[in-house]
C-alpha cells in the first residue's frame, strides 16, 4: 500500500521536477541570458523523488524466501518428502489395539 | 561421486531462489529513477556516472536493510557481491533515461 504511494509520487514528483526544469531554461533562453545552474528547490525535489522511488521499488518487492533446504523442510514433514515404500506395510493392528479389554474373545 | 560444488548447490532450494530474482525489478526501477534525475539536473559526463554509482550504493543498501534484512547470504546464493551488483543491462537502461530526459528537457527546443 505504502509502496505504490511513495512509487507514484516519487513519479510525479520526477514529472514536476522535469516540467520545472524546462520552463526554466525556457525563461533563460527567452531572456537570453546564459545558462547558470538549476535552481536549488528542483535539485533537492529530484533528489526526493529518486529516494522515494528507491525505497518504493524496494518496498514493493514481494518478502524474501529462504533459499536453503533446510528452511523448506520447516514448512513440511520428513513423511511428507520420502515416503520410504519399501517399508510400508498394509497389516493394522487396530483390531487389538482398540479392542475393549473384557472382550472375553481373546 | 558428487564434487563440492554439487554438494553445495543441493543444499539450495531452486523454486524459492527463482522467486528472489524478484530483486532484479527493483534495481531496474532503481536505475530507472537514477537515470531520469541525472537528466533533469542536466548532469553530464563523469557526473552521470558519478550518480550511477551512488545509485548502485544506495539501492544496495536499501535492498540489504528492507529486503534481506541484513542477512543477504539467507536469501541470495550469490550473497553480498549478487546484491550489489547492478545487472548487465541496468548500465544501459541508465544511459537510456538520463539521454532520453537530458534530451527532452536541456536539448529540445
Amino acid at each position: 500500500m505504502i509502496e505504490k504511494l511513495f512509487l507514484t509520487l516519487a513519479t510525479l514528483a520526477l514529472l514536476h521536477a522535469a516540467y520545472s526544469t524546462y520552463e526554466h531554461l525556457s525563461l533563460l533562453k527567452a531572456l537570453g541570458k546564459p545558462e547558470g545552474s538549476l535552481p536549488l528547490d528542483i535539485v533537492y525535489e529530484s533528489i526526493l523523488a529518486l529516494i522515494l522511488g528507491l525505497l518504493g521499488a524496494s518496498l514493493n518487492a514481494p518478502p524474501l524466501k529462504d533459499i536453503t533446504w533446510a528452511s523448506e523442510m520447516k514448512k513440511r514433514t520428513i513423511d511428507g518428502m520420502d515416503s520410504r515404500l519399501g517399508f510400508a506395510h498394509y497389516k493394522s493392528r487396530g483390531k487389538f489395539l482398540f479392542a475393549s479389554p473384557h472382550d472375553g474373545k481373546i | 561421486m558428487a564434487t563440492t560444488t554439487d554438494n553445495a548447490a543441493q543444499l539450495i532450494f531452486a523454486p524459492n531462489v527463482l522467486h528472489n530474482q524478484a530483486l532484479t525489478s527493483v534495481k531496474f526501477l532503481s536505475f530507472c529513477f537514477a537515470g531520469a534525475v541525472a537528466g533533469i539536473l542536466g548532469l553530464e559526463n563523469w557526473l552521470g556516472f558519478a550518480l550511477f554509482i551512488a545509485s548502485i550504493v544506495s539501492t544496495s543498501f536499501i535492498i540489504y536493510a528492507i529486503n534481506c534484512r541484513g542477512k543477504p547470504a539467507k536469501y541470495l546464493p550469490g550473497g553480498l557481491g549478487e546484491l550489489v551488483n547492478p545487472g548487465q543491462d541496468n548500465i544501459f537502461t541508465f544511459i537510456l533515461v538520463w539521454t532520453l530526459f537530458y534530451g527532452i528537457i536541456h536539448v529540445y527546443d
